[in-house]
């Protein structure tokens, strides 16, 4: 059965003109998120995932901008978009909960009527007093007192806080929430909290959810597909079960080396040596290359191909190619 | 008596005093206070790695400034080597030999190290004030001895760079070489780790391992993050509103957790092992962790706790042995 693609990236690539140079952080992407999936995309700090978030939501801070590439959110190429008419497709098609994003609520401004605001701006209510009730309905969604429409922030704890931020993402019945770091910064039993409020309003909803982490445990517990990105490219996805039991990529296989867990026999970690590359000047080849271990003469010099498995199954890695195409 | 405990703590407070408008503290009649550090009880052994984990607020920060002194308790005593070391103000601290003993590494490497200084300078200050040097040639040979034992190989060419020409981890090494370059026994390190990325977090935390087995340095490592706590500590204290609520080895505190807390702290943390992730069962509290303004009576955690009895709004719990020098707080625990 083929499903319902919500979110569709082709070769996508955003740059920053900086003075010192043009940094590379989203360099040839391709990403897919079909309906009521929750794909999660990985990184360290700096690989450009939240550059590719930015550039979804058309929101690219100058002087980055979006190279060439194509968006697509439901057939429509978000790239060719005028500002005006992006200004209309956010929030009602694809809406963000940013890291952090609790703190970024109105303080003198009661919860409810934030989203109201939210609401008549997009024409979907004509007066504020309609909106009332479907916000009680999104505070239910979320699993928060319908009673706390009227609450200012400081009233409510962190947790609330960031329900509220979830009950706004899903005001407009968006197709696609993204999530950027959504927990970080949070407790663990609030972060685990919040992760079951996002997995409860997908299942009641069937809102796709891209999330963006750099937590590779939160990932292994909530997502169904995974991406995992390295100095602006994609260099392995596929389904968590094989990215986590038989990662291809040596990067993936780094990740999952380098992180500790509460179970299973105590294990020598092994960090990956070095860090990531200035994406300015990114290394020839596979940009991984100074990094890996397994690298070949090849992978310093041309960039690796990439080997399908499968739909939405690949990795970029000259390990995988042919003996014959390596040269 | 001292023996093989090198730091012991007893019945260790610190209140903070909530400022409150003239007339409410009339109206109150009493003076209130965040009870950040509410009568903890412990020892860490010589050549240990001491975890102390726990949630925002819990007061786990606090506990490691009290015992490196940079703040002084309320009430309770810490012993250092057998030695009272609570009463001495932390201007003395250098006089009685104790700042070359103890030390601290900090959390944020982007804010605790000068931004004008050169990475040379950084390590050669604790050096100069302490008078351990005695030439310049001693002074330049230790920091780039040090620098060698963090990996900032070779040591030349990262001694003089400033801060914001490193990367987020070689920093982080520069925090924990400051912490090292007087060649302490004794190191608090404060979520040394939590900045940084999860591929590099195990190269900082096998530093401490090496500084262990290389000069016996005994650690106390202070977490969030029980996964980490798991990779380098020996014993773990779990510490919820100021007060200790399990303690005991690191592996059996997290694989056969007793107090409530505990279980739920374990069963929230997300495991990197998808098909396991899908079956395992949450153990939820109610609501979230209160401020430690007036905390809860009775057991801190009754408010929250989904098998709370009645006793546990009224008394507070005994601290019970539940297996080999593992012992939790709980009256479901306790013979009554």
């Amino acid at each position: 059965m083929p499903r319902k693609e919500v979110l569709r990236i082709e070769k996508l690539k955003t740059h920053y003109y900086t003075l010192g140079g043009i940094v590379k952080a989203v360099d040839g992407v391709d990403l897919r998120v079909y309906k009521g999936e929750l794909v999660a995309l990985v990184g360290e700090s700096g690989c450009g995932k939240s550059t590719l978030a930015f550039s979804i939501m058309g929101m690219v801070p100058p002087p980055g901008r979006i190279v060439s590439g194509k968006i697509y959110l439901s057939d429509i190429n978000l790239v060719e978009l005028s500002d005006e008419e992006l200004r209309k497709i956010r929030w009602s098609k694809v809406s963000m909960v940013f890291q952090g994003a609790m703190n970024s609520l109105n303080p003198v401004m009661k919860v409810g009527d934030q989203i109201i605001e939210a609401m008549l701006y997009h024409d979907v209510i004509s007066r504020p007093e309609e909106g009332r009730s479907t916000v009680k309905h999104l505070f239910e969604l979320v699993g928060l007192d319908p009673n706390r429409i009227d609450s200012y922030p400081h009233e409510l704890s962190g947790g609330m806080k960031q329900r509220v931020v979830i009950a706004m993402a899903m005001a407009l019945n968006p197709d696609l929430i993204i999530a950027d770091e959504p927990t970080t910064a949070l407790d663990v039993t609030t972060q685990a909290k919040i992760m079951e409020v996002l997995k409860d309003v997908q299942k009641k909803t069937g809102v796709s959810i891209l999330l963006i982490t750099h937590d590779l445990p939160l990932v292994a517990e909530v997502s169904d597909r995974v991406y995992i990105m390295y100095a602006g490219k994609i260099v392995e996805t596929g389904d968590v079960f094989t990215i986590f039991k038989s990662p291809r990529h040596p990067y993936t296989q780094g990740l999952i080396g380098a992180v500790p867990s509460i179970r299973g026999p105590k294990k020598k970690l092994v960090a990956l040596p070095g860090e990531p590359p200035d994406l300015r000047f990114p290394p020839p080849g596979c940009r991984f290359h100074p990094r890996c271990s397994k690298a070949m003469d090849i992978c310093g010099k041309k960039e690796p191909p990439r080997i399908e498995f499968g739909p939405d199954d690949f990795v970029s890695c000259w390990l995988f190619a042919k003996e014959g195409e390596r040269k | 008596m001292s023996g093989n405990i090198l730091v012991k703590a007893v019945h260790l407070k610190k209140y903070y005093p909530v400022r409150t408008s003239f007339l409410e503290s009339i109206l109150r009649g009493e003076r209130i206070f965040v009870k950040a550090v509410d009568d903890v009880s412990f020892e860490i052994k010589r050549k240990e790695i001491f975890v102390i984990a726990g949630e925002t607020g819990s007061g786990k920060t606090t506990t490691g400034k009290l015992l490196v002194g940079l703040e002084e308790p309320t009430s309770g005593e810490i012993y250092y080597n057998g030695e009272k070391i609570s009463g001495i103000p932390i201007k003395k601290w250098k006089k009685h030999g104790l700042r070359k003993k103890i030390q601290m590494i900090f959390q944020d490497p982007y804010e605790s190290l000068n931004p004008r200084q050169y990475v040379f300078d950084i390590l050669a200050e604790p050096l100069i004030v302490n008078k351990v040097v005695s030439s310049r040639e001693e002074l330049y040979d230790r920091i780039m001895r040090k620098l060698e034992e963090v990996k900032l190989i070779p040591p030349e060419e990262f001694a003089f760079r400033y801060p914001h020409e490193l990367s987020g981890g070689q920093r982080q090494r520069v925090v924990v070489a400051r912490g090292m370059i007087l060649e302490p026994e004794f190191v608090v390190a404060d979520e040394p780790v939590s900045m940084l990325d999860a591929s590099i977090r195990a190269n900082v935390l096998d530093l401490l391992e090496e500084f262990r087995s290389k000069y016996g340095v005994t650690f106390l490592y202070i977490t969030h993050d029980l996964a980490t706590a798991r990779y380098v500590g020996d014993r773990i204290a779990i510490m919820y509103l100021g007060k200790f609520v399990e303690t005991g080895p690191v592996d059996e505190v997290i694989q056969n957790p007793q107090h409530p807390y505990t279980k739920a702290l374990v069963s929230a943390i997300p495991v990197p092992d998808p098909e396991y992730a899908r079956k395992k069962k949450r153990f939820e509290l109610y609501g979230e962790i209160p401020t430690p303004i007036n905390p809860p009576k009775g057991c801190r955690l009754h408010p929250r706790c989904p098998l709370a009895m009645d006793i546990c709004s009224r008394e507070e719990p005994p601290m019970v042995k539940v297996g080999p020098d593992h012992y939790a707080s709980c009256w479901l625990l306790a013979k009554r």
